[in-house]
C-alpha cells in the first residue's frame, strides 16, 4: 500500500495535535497540577510519534518520542515542572511544528539537536521522586474509557463475562511488578486484559501502593476467576464483580454456569484485534475535505448563481404562471444552495485566535511584561480566505500593543494601574460585517509624538500646532510612519501600520483606531463575511460595465455641469453644503474621459473614510456578483480588484475602491 | 507422602538455608543443583514436586535451565529466586514456565507460601 496517499491526512491531523499540544501546554502551565491536562498531552505526542513512524518520517518519530518521555516523567511525578520545562516544551512543539513542514512538503530536514539534547537533559534530570507524592492510599476502581467500554461491549455480545477484579498484595512485597505480572499471565491464560487501573505503566513502573484493578473479558466464572488469582503468592485479598457500564443502568448479565469454552480463542482474538489505541477522543463527526476541491464546488456555484441570473433575464415569462413558478423554484434553490456552499467556506476565527495566547506569552516573557490576554467571539466565523489572511495584521497589532502600548510594570503601578496589563481581542457579527476588536489597557496614542514625528518626516507642515485624534491616526497608518523609538524583536521591522491598511482593505475592509490617551488603544477592524458574492452597483465608464462594491457606495446623485468647481485645479462639487472631490471614473481607470451631456452621474464613493464623486457616464443597477480573482498580468492594477461575469455573459472589472486614486 | 523439591543455587550458604526452611515445613528436598545444568540432569533423574531455581549461576543460568526443564516436562513447577534488580530476568524466567518468583534475602513465610501455592 502507497502511505504517500495519507500524507495531506497526516499532515491536517498531526497540525491539529500540535496545536492541541500548544493549547495544552498553556493551560498547563497556569495550572501545573493537572494531570488530566498532561495526560492530554502525552497522549497527543504518543500518537503524533505513531502517526510519524507509520509514516516512516523517522526524524518527527524520534523527537516526538524525546518529548513524549519528557511528558511522561512529568506525569509519573519523576520530573517537576518549573519555568525550565514548560519554556523546553514549547520549544519542543515549535520545533515539532517546523520539523512537521519541513517532512510533509519533502524539504531537507533542519538540524534540531539543540532543542533534541534539551528533551533529553530534562530526561535525565529525573529525579527519584520522595514517597510523599506517591500515590495516596484510595479506592481503587477502573473507570472504563471510551474505547475500553467499547470492547466490553462487544466481549459481552459475544458471550464473555467482564469483571472488574481488585487485587491487594501483601505489604511489603518484593518486586511488585513482577507480581502484577503474574497475576497478569494467570488472567491472560483464562480471559482478555481490557484495562488496569493504575495503566499497564504506572503497575509496570510500581507506581501504585497494594492494590490495584483489572478489567477482564473472560468466560470464566466469578468464583473461579477468583480461586485463579488466589492460588497466586502474595495476594493479600481479591474481589471480583462484575463490570457495570453506564451510570449503572446497564449490569452485565454474568452466565452463572460457565458455558463451553469452544470459542473462546477465535472470540478472544476478535476482541483483541480491536484493541488498537482508540483514535483520540477529540475526533468529532467531521469530514476532511481538501481545500482545492470545497473552491472548485464554490467556484461552480458561482457559476451557477451567474446561469441563473442569465435564465431569469433571457426567460421573459409575461403571464406563462407555470413557467413563472418553475423559475422562482430555480431561484430559491440556487440561492439556497449558494448559501450553503459559502457555509462549506466559513471557518471560526479560533483558527487565528488560537495561536495568540502562545505569542502573548511568549513576548511577555521576552519583554518582561505581566499580560492577560483576553479572547472573546473566537467561534465567530468569516471566510476562509479573510480568515487566513487576516493572521498577520492581527498579530501586527498585538505585537504593538505589547511593544508600544502596554507600559512596564513599575510604570504602570506608578500610574495606579493593574500591574498586569490587559489585551482583549474579540470579534463579533454587525450586519454582514464581522468586526475585530483589538484593544490594550496601555499608554495610548500620544498625539504630540505623532505631531513632531509628522514634521520631522515631512509628512506634516512645519510650525503645525494642532492635530486631532483623528488626523494623528491617518498618520499613524501612512507609509514609513512609525514613532518607535528603537527597533525591537517584537515590532518596528520597517512594517508598519500602512501594511496592516492595505491588507485589510485588500480584503474589502476597513481599519479604524480609538485611544483614551494614557488610558486605551482599540483597534477596530471590520471585513465582510465572504469575498466570493457581493452585492454590486454596475456603473458604464468610457463604454466599460463596472462593478462597484455596494459597501462603498454612500449615495449617486446628478449635478450639471455647470455645477462643478474648481478649487486649486481641482475639481469639486457641492453636496449638502460640504465641498467633495470630483474625478471622472474613465479617467482614474486610464480610459477616456466622459464628456458628454450636461446633465452628470456622479457617484458618491467612501474612500479610506472620506467622501469623493465620481463621474460616471450611466448607471446600470444593483445585482450580486460573484467575484473572480484576476491573476498574472492584470493582477495588481491600483482601482481594480477582480471581475465578474455578469448575467448576459459580460465580463465587468469590479472596482477597488480603497486603491481606486492610487495611480494619481 | 511428603512433595519433593530440587533445590538449585550456586552458592552452598543459600542452598543450606532454603533446605532450612524448606525441611521445617514437611517438604523433602530430594536434591541439590549448583548450576543449570546439573539442575536439568537432576530433574530428569530424580523427577522432583518442585524446583527452585536462581538465576545467575555459572555453566548454564537458571533461565536457560528452566526452559530446558520445561521442555523434558511441560508440568514441570519451578520457583525462580531472584535479588532485587533482576526484574527483567524473573519476568523472563516466568515467561519461560517459571510458576512463582521469589526475592532474596528469603522470607521463610514466603517460601513456604509459594511451595504451598504451587504445590497445590
Amino acid at each position: 500500500m502507497d502511505i504517500s496517499a495519507f500524507k495531506d491526512v497526516f499532515a491536517a491531523e498531526a497540525r491539529d495535535y500540535l496545536q492541541a499540544l500548544n493549547n495544552d501546554l498553556l493551560d498547563f502551565e497556569k495550572d501545573p497540577a493537572n494531570k488530566a491536562i498532561l495526560d492530554e498531552m502525552f497522549r497527543a505526542a504518543h500518537s503524533l510519534k505513531g502517526m510519524a513512524g507509520t509514516m516512516g518520517f523517522d526524524e518527527l518519530a524520534e523527537f516526538t518520542h524525546e518529548m513524549e518521555s519528557v511528558l511522561d516523567l512529568l506525569r509519573l511525578n519523576e520530573l517537576r515542572v518549573d519555568t525550565h520545562v514548560i519554556n523546553v516544551l514549547f520549544q519542543a512543539v515549535d520545533t515539532l511544528e517546523v520539523l512537521l513542514e519541513q517532512t510533509i512538503s519533502d524539504e531537507p530536514i533542519g538540524s534540531f539537536s539543540n532543542e533534541l539534547a534539551a528533551l533529553r537533559a530534562l530526561i535525565s534530570r529525573r529525579s527519584a521522586i520522595e514517597e510523599e507524592s506517591a500515590t495516596e492510599p484510595e479506592v481503587v476502581s477502573v473507570d472504563l474509557d471510551e474505547f475500553s467500554r467499547e470492547t466490553v461491549k462487544q466481549g459481552i455480545e459475544q458471550g464473555f463475562n467482564a469483571y472488574e477484579i481488585i487485587v491487594s498484595l501483601r505489604p511489603k512485597t518484593l518486586l511488585k511488578s513482577v507480581r502484577v505480572y503474574t497475576v497478569f499471565q494467570a488472567l491472560e491464560a483464562v480471559g482478555t486484559i481490557i484495562q488496569t487501573n493504575p495503566s499497564i505503566q504506572d503497575l509496570e513502573e510500581e507506581q501504585f501502593d497494594l492494590e490495584f484493578g483489572i478489567i477482564i473479558l473472560t468466560k470464566e466464572s466469578p468464583s473461579e476467576i477468583r480461586s485463579i488469582i488466589e492460588g497466586i503468592s502474595e495476594i493479600d485479598g481479591v474481589s471480583v464483580a462484575p463490570v457495570r457500564l453506564g451510570n449503572g443502568e446497564e449490569i452485565i448479565g454474568i452466565a452463572e454456569e460457565p458455558e463451553p469454552v469452544a470459542e473462546s480463542d477465535e472470540a478472544a482474538a476478535a476482541v483483541e484485534t480491536k484493541t488498537v489505541p482508540s483514535r483520540h477522543h477529540r475526533s468529532e463527526a467531521l469530514v476532511r475535505v481538501e481545500t482545492e476541491r470545497l473552491d472548485k464546488l464554490i467556484n461552480l456555484v458561482g457559476e451557477l448563481v451567474i446561469s441563473r441570473t442569465q435564465v431569469m433575464e433571457i426567460a421573459d415569462v409575461g403571464e406563462n404562471s407555470e413557467q413563472k413558478n418553475v423559475l422562482l423554484q430555480l431561484d430559491r434553490v440556487t440561492t439556497e444552495l449558494q448559501y450553503a456552499a459559502m457555509s462549506l467556506r466559513m471557518v471560526p476565527l479560533k483558527q487565528v485566535f488560537d495561536r495568540f495566547p502562545r505569542m502573548v506569552r511568549d513576548f511577555a516573557q521576552s519583554s518582561g511584561k505581566r499580560i492577560n490576554l483576553e479572547i472573546f467571539g473566537e467561534m465567530t466565523e468569516l471566510d476562509r480566505s479573510i480568515v487566513n489572511q487576516i493572521a498577520d495584521p492581527l498579530v501586527h497589532l498585538i505585537r504593538n500593543s505589547i511593544d508600544h502600548g502596554l507600559e512596564p510594570e513599575e510604570e504602570r503601578i506608578a500610574k495606579g494601574k493593574p500591574a498586569a496589563g490587559t489585551i482583549r481581542l474579540g470579534a463579533r457579527h454587525e450586519g454582514s460585517h464581522i468586526l475585530i476588536e483589538i484593544s490594550d489597557d496601555g499608554k495610548g496614542l500620544d498625539v504630540e509624538r505623532i505631531r513632531s514625528k509628522a514634521i520631522e518626516t515631512g509628512l506634516l507642515a512645519d510650525g503645525t500646532e494642532e492635530l486631532s485624534m483623528a488626523e494623528a491616526v491617518e498618520f499613524l497608518f501612512s507609509p514609513g510612519f512609525s514613532t518607535a523609538q528603537e527597533i525591537t524583536d517584537l515590532s518596528g521591522r520597517g512594517v508598519g501600520l500602512d501594511a496592516v491598511r492595505s491588507t485589510v482593505e485588500s480584503l474589502s475592509g476597513t481599519i479604524e483606531m480609538q485611544s483614551e490617551p494614557g488610558q486605551s488603544l482599540t483597534t477596530t477592524i471590520k471585513l465582510p463575511l465572504t469575498l466570493a458574492i457581493i452585492k454590486a452597483l454596475l456603473v458604464v465608464a468610457d463604454g466599460e460595465i463596472l462593478a462597484v462594491p455596494l459597501q462603498a457606495v454612500r449615495e449617486n446623485i446628478q449635478v450639471m455641469r455647470s455645477e462643478t468647481k474648481t478649487i486649486q485645479q481641482h475639481n469639486v462639487i457641492m453636496l449638502r453644503n460640504e465641498v467633495l472631490p470630483l474625478f471622472d471614473l474613465a479617467e482614474c481607470l486610464g480610459f477616456t474621459p466622459y464628456v458628454g451631456s450636461d446633465l452628470l452621474q456622479v457617484i458618491i464613493l467612501d474612500i479610506r473614510g472620506e467622501k469623493v464623486g465620481f463621474i460616471v457616464e450611466d448607471l446600470i443597477g444593483q445585482q450580486e456578483i460573484v467575484i473572480k480573482s484576476l491573476s498574472g498580468v492584470v493582477k495588481d492594477i491600483p482601482g481594480i480588484t477582480g471581475a465578474t461575469v455578469l448575467g448576459n455573459g459580460n465580463v465587468a472589472l469590479i472596482l477597488d475602491n480603497s486603491t481606486l486614486l492610487d495611480r494619481r | 507422602m511428603a512433595k519433593t523439591v530440587l533445590i538449585t543455587d550456586d552458592t552452598a550458604f543459600m542452598r543450606m538455608t532454603l533446605r532450612n526452611v524448606i525441611e521445617k515445613h514437611g517438604y523433602e528436598v530430594v536434591g541439590e543443583a549448583g548450576d543449570g545444568k546439573e539442575a536439568v540432569e537432576l530433574y530428569k533423574e530424580l523427577k522432583p514436586d518442585m524446583v527452585t531455581m536462581d538465576i545467575t549461576m555459572p555453566r548454564m543460568d537458571g533461565i536457560t535451565a528452566i526452559k530446558e526443564i520445561m521442555k523434558i516436562d511441560p508440568n514441570a513447577k519451578i520457583i525462580v529466586c531472584s535479588a532485587m534488580g533482576q526484574k527483567p530476568m524473573v519476568i523472563e524466567a516466568l515467561s519461560a514456565g517459571a510458576k512463582d518468583f521469589l526475592v532474596k534475602p528469603f522470607d521463610a513465610e514466603r517460601v513456604v507460601e509459594s511451595l504451598r501455592k504451587i504445590g497445590a
